[in-house]
């Protein structure tokens, strides 16, 4: 048997009631925790399933159709690829009185060249026709669009002084 | 624990006799006047020690007199009883205020031990720790309770214990690990020697087959785990012859 004069301290109620509120606020703390850890398990879950929608959707993009860019981009390369030198090279040793250059385009996508020029009857078209064509195998220029520039009638053929014509070739 | 840098100490409180005792260090004793000086010598010892002490408190059975409270004494529950100790230490220790007591387990139609400390040694006590806070009371308890716990223990063969303490004789007789008497002697003007104290008790605890008799020492016990000093076994006191 053990004599002591010191007896065994009960807590009071109000330490009981601190330790009372630790443990409540612990408990409420792991709750809390337990609950963020859930939802940030699907906060995560979901972000990584919305990641693997879009890529998968990315891919089937790619497989299915061009992307919207994909225009400029092939007009660039075409450009890029575009062998204007020589198309070049002939429209300037082409020369014909009664015609005069006004214009150059070049369309990259159709890989077309539109000449304007502008001639004063159709022998000389023809005769322009003739030279630009008949210098190079390659490239044949065609009429697209003939202009009346005085308004006074337009035949096809049939023209006559200050017609403007469009002609074409493929590049 | 970790935590807790404080260095226990044992502390021995008699009324003319003072010893401390630092963890694994032999122990320091001094006599004093009374029990105030033997406070502040003990206050002077933690000052020394230079470090927070936590401190058992060992009570001379002079300061904690054990007594019993008979099995007819009326009382119905445990709080009874200790009542009953509380007025029973009040006129034992000659006390006006308030002792401090400790009552043992109270069942039916037995016996119960109990023991009271004097509310001027149990303030003096608490003047201590308060005064200098180095000082944390962990514990306090009679030095005899090592003594009778040992006994009680062996109380198949033994029947009955003395122990001769600076502050006086303690003495009890038990059967089957209960104590059925106990007590406590100074010694009386007319009784300057022991031994006459020995002499009554033997006289009138005759009918005793066997009683172990022991003697307080300042030595530190061998192969005794005792906080601070120890019991010597006294073969035999007398020659009752």
């Amino acid at each position: 048997m053990i004599i002591e004069f010191i007896e065994a301290k009960i807590p009071s109620r109000h330490e009981w009631m601190a330790v009372a509120g630790v443990a409540v606020v612990a408990v409420a703390m792991l709750i809390v925790g337990h609950v963020l850890n859930l939802r940030l398990d699907a906060v995560l879950q979901s972000r990584r399933s919305r990641d693997l929608a879009a890529e998968v959707s990315l891919q089937q993009a790619r497989q299915a159709e061009p992307p919207p860019f994909a225009s400029d981009a092939d007009r660039a390369v075409r450009m890029a690829l575009l062998t204007t030198r020589g198309a070049l090279e002939q429209v300037e040793l082409a020369a014909t009185t009664g015609v005069r250059l006004k214009a150059i385009d070049f369309n990259a996508t159709e890989r077309t060249m539109n000449l304007q020029v502008e001639v004063v009857d159709d022998k000389a078209l023809e005769a322009y026709l003739m030279q630009l064509n008949g210098r190079s195998g390659v490239s044949a220029y065609r009429v697209l669009r003939i202009v009346s520039l005085n308004k006074t009638g337009v035949s096809t053929f049939e023209l006559d002084h200050s017609e403007a014509a469009t002609l074409q070739a493929d590049l | 624990m970790w935590w807790d840098r404080s260095r226990s100490v044992e502390i021995y409180l008699g009324t003319n006799l003072v010893g401390i005792r630092w963890h694994q260090e032999e122990a320091a004793w001094s006599e004093v006047d009374d029990l105030q000086d033997g406070l502040m010598q003990i206050a002077a010892w933690v000052k020394e020690g230079g470090t927070q002490a936590k401190a058992r408190v060992w009570l001379a059975s002079g300061l904690a007199q054990p007594f019993l409270i008979p099995a007819g004494s009326g009382a119905k529950n445990r709080s009874e009883a200790k009542m009953l100790a509380m007025a029973v230490a009040k006129r034992l220790l000659n006390d006006p205020s308030e002792p401090t007591c400790w009552c043992d387990r109270w069942s039916v139609g037995q016996t119960t031990l109990a023991a009271g400390v004097s509310s001027q040694v149990w303030s003096l006590l608490q003047e201590l720790a308060a005064g200098d806070r180095r000082v944390r009371i962990s514990s306090v308890r009679p030095w005899w309770n090592q003594m009778l716990e040992g006994s009680l223990r062996r109380s198949e063969q033994v029947s009955g214990l003395s122990l001769e303490e600076p502050d006086g004789v303690m003495f009890a007789k038990y059967a089957d690990g209960r104590v059925l008497e106990i007590g406590f002697e100074r010694p009386k003007a007319y009784d300057p020697d022991w031994r006459l104290t020995y002499r009554r008790l033997e006289t009138s605890w005759a009918d005793m087959t066997f009683m172990e008799n022991f003697c307080f020492s300042r030595q530190s016990a061998v192969g005794i785990e005792f906080a601070i000093g120890s019991a010597t076994v006294v073969e035999k006191l007398l020659d009752t012859t």
